[in-house]
């Protein structure tokens, strides 16, 4: 039938989560993936990853203090943002978030104080006045380090890591709990949506520890550890297979089983945004990382490896980007697509991302500037040089 | 605000001879009120799209009861010209708030800032409200927007103020073509009810199982869901500029 609607008046209604919101979402999932990957050590015991453990917790916090201001920021009214506690709603996820915003970065708070702690005490030894007077108190008052005190902050990095890990899956997951709900926007509503934000989250996480490997990590004689980032290349690669997994799942049972209201997603997505989504976001974004990550060859080309991962976290930005922006582009009763442009200054623009950004990054130098992250002096905390003696002891001490 | 049944009366009484056009309609929203004192109304509308011409009456009266601000709107006329096998004609689809049975507008929101009233109602509490825009996104109908000058989420409350004071809500006074019909759904008698008794009435976007409070008396299917179509060629800002320009 020759059938055909031109729409002569109409609203255009604003795109109203700005380019914050995708900057929020990057960030908790940098914060739980970070968390994971500092599990693989103190609450698996995987050593390999022991380097950039300490680090991983510092990354998770940090970026975990500065993601919220993105919401706050959001909000037409950002100082009732604390009614958020006292106002609950059991059916919003949103409602959920602001005790899981609160009580995860605690939890990594109170591991680190463990993790850490035989570093502080170490420093509390080492320095004078008002820092020894700090590190005394973040060792918990307790400035010895023995195979006794190094067994409970070990047994205390594991409760507290692995209570931790179900907490960085639910701060993230929740991320994409807030999507998924919205029946009203067909790209978003999916249960696949917590998932495929888990997936990404790890993708982005571990090419930015790779990154920060890249930058501060060294070996006692000063040499990159290669030996750790190629495993967390491996990883990163099988996580974007699992990612484009899930991907191809979601797309293709979009693309020629769904309902009507999906056919606009299919229109948008692989017409509209083809560049966006298949090339840059698909292509450049995840296979180009995960060749690169998985081909032993390629890896070792050593400045590919480290540019590809850059290219990891910002195609995972752009994942986010074309997710919740994306999302809102395709009107709810309008015809066509709406544009979104974000400003450059002012409030939701494009500076206030990039100031998000910087904050983290002072918080990220504030924290590795006065956290014992890179104690590699002999401290006797890794479990391999305690005697076995003093496992013994912690045994007896655990049954007593 | 609570209003006696004596005054409801009165009220009621005062705008269905002030709105004299619509002394049908008026009375239906006072006498479901007066019928009982147990009597719980739930409001609802009718949109007789037979009978709508697009004059955008209602928009005004909406915006200029409401002080809604210039470049937002409460409720909306779109209109649409439809192209069949070369013949063309013109489709209005007056929209508002439905006041949804199930709103996942109140689902989302985190603070219950927006909730659903007794008589059916959706509102919001624009003293609790955070401006987060949950709700925003979770309206599949666009019935929502966030006030730029109060800076909480805003919509369609059926003119509330009027209506517990007996009154009709200003788009219903205001119809020109009397396509705009408000009473108690919960009322076998009132207008509402019986048109939908009468008529075959459609809902927008029923799928969604929000399972809307305002029925359409000859909505087309292809207009029931999002309208898949070449868009408005103007933008909001366009517009908006003329007419800062037009007036300076
Ligand atoms: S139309 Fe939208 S705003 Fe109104 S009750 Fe339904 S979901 Fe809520
Ligand atoms: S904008 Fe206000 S009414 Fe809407 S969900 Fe947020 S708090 Fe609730």
């Amino acid at each position: 039938m020759n059938f055909h609607i031109i729409e002569i008046i109409n609203i255009v209604h604003e795109i109203d989560w700005s380019l914050v919101i995708p900057q929020y979402f990057f960030f908790t999932g940098i914060s739980a993936a970070a968390f994971l990957i500092s599990a693989l050590t103190y609450v698996f015991g995987m050593e390999e990853y022991r380097p950039i453990a300490k680090l991983s917790l510092i990354v998770a916090l940090t970026v975990l203090i500065a993601a919220p201001l993105n919401l706050i920021a959001d909000l037409a009214q950002p100082g009732r943002f604390y009614s958020l506690f006292y106002h609950r709603h059991i059916t919003s996820p949103m409602s959920w978030g602001v005790y899981l915003l609160t009580s995860y970065p605690l939890l990594i708070a109170l591991e680190g104080i463990f993790a850490f702690r035989a570093g502080f005490a170490k420093r509390a030894q080492q320095t004078t006045g008002w820092q020894q007077k700090l590190y005394r108190w973040l060792a918990l008052g307790n400035t010895d380090i023995t195979p006794q005190t190094n067994a409970r902050d070990h047994r205390w990095s594991l409760i507290l890591g692995s209570l931790g890990i179900p907490a960085a899956i639910a701060v993230h997951g929740y991320t994409g709990y807030i999507l998924g709900v919205v029946r009203a926007r067909p790209l978003w509503h999916t249960p696949l949506t917590p998932i495929i934000f888990l997936v990404s989250a790890m993708v982005s996480g571990i090419a930015f520890m790779i990154i920060i490997a890249w930058l501060l990590v060294r070996d006692k004689n000063g040499n990159l550890r290669w030996d750790m980032m190629d495993k967390l290349g491996v990883m990163l690669g099988w996580t974007i297979i699992t990612d484009l997994t899930i991907r191809l799942f979601w797309y293709s049972i979009g693309f020629f089983y769904s309902y009507g209201s999906y056919r606009d997603v299919v229109t948008f997505l692989f017409r509209d945004h083809f560049v966006e989504t298949v090339i840059i976001e698909l292509g450049v974004g995840l296979v180009l990382p995960a060749t690169v990550a998985l081909i032993p060859a390629l890896r070792r080309i050593r400045p590919l490896f480290i540019l590809s991962s850059f290219i990891t976290v910002a195609g995972v930005w752009l994942f986010r980007w074309n997710t919740v922006i994306g999302g809102q582009e395709i009107p709810k009763t309008g015809a066509g697509f709406y544009h979104y442009t974000p400003q450059f200054w002012g409030g939701k623009s494009i500076m206030e991302v990039v100031s998000n950004w910087a904050f983290w990054l002072f918080l990220f130098i504030i924290f590795t500037w006065f956290l014992p992250w890179n104690d590699d002096a002999p401290v006797p905390d890794e479990p391999v040089s305690e005697p076995e003696s003093a496992q013994k002891a912690v045994l007896s001490g655990g049954v007593q | 605000m609570k209003v006696s049944r004596r005054e409801l009366v009165t009220l009621a009484g005062v705008s269905a001879i002030a709105a004299a056009t619509k002394a049908v309609i008026a009375p239906t929203a006072a006498t479901a009120q007066t019928t009982s004192a147990a009597h719980q109304p739930r409001w609802g509308m009718v949109v007789d799209l037979r009978k709508c011409i697009g004059c955008q009456a209602c928009s005004v009266a909406c915006s200029t009861e409401n002080a809604v601000p210039m470049g937002n709107f409460r409720t909306i006329v779109p209109s649409y010209e439809i192209d069949v096998h070369g013949t063309a004609r013109r489709a209005t689809l007056p929209r508002l708030c439905n006041h949804c049975e199930n709103p996942p507008c109140v689902e989302v929101c985190p603070t219950q800032a927006t909730y659903k009233r007794e008589d059916g109602i959706v509102v919001v509490d624009n003293e609790v409200c955070i401006g987060c825009g949950y709700c925003v996104q979770g309206c599949p109908y666009d019935a929502r927007f966030i006030n730029p000058e109060t800076h909480t989420a805003d919509k369609c409350n059926f003119c509330v103020h009027r209506t517990e004071a007996g009154l009709l809500p200003a788009c219903v006074e205001t119809c020109v073509g009397g396509a705009r019909i408000f009473g108690d759904l919960n009322d076998p008698q009132s207008t509402v009810s019986q048109l939908i008794a009468e008529h075959a009435t459609q809902v927008l976007k029923p799928e969604m199982g929000t399972e809307p409070n305002v029925f359409y008396i000859g909505l087309s299917d292809y207009l029931q869901a999002r309208v898949r179509g070449e868009p408005t060629p103007w933008s909001k800002e366009e517009l908006l500029q003329d007419m800062v320009e037009a007036t300076s």
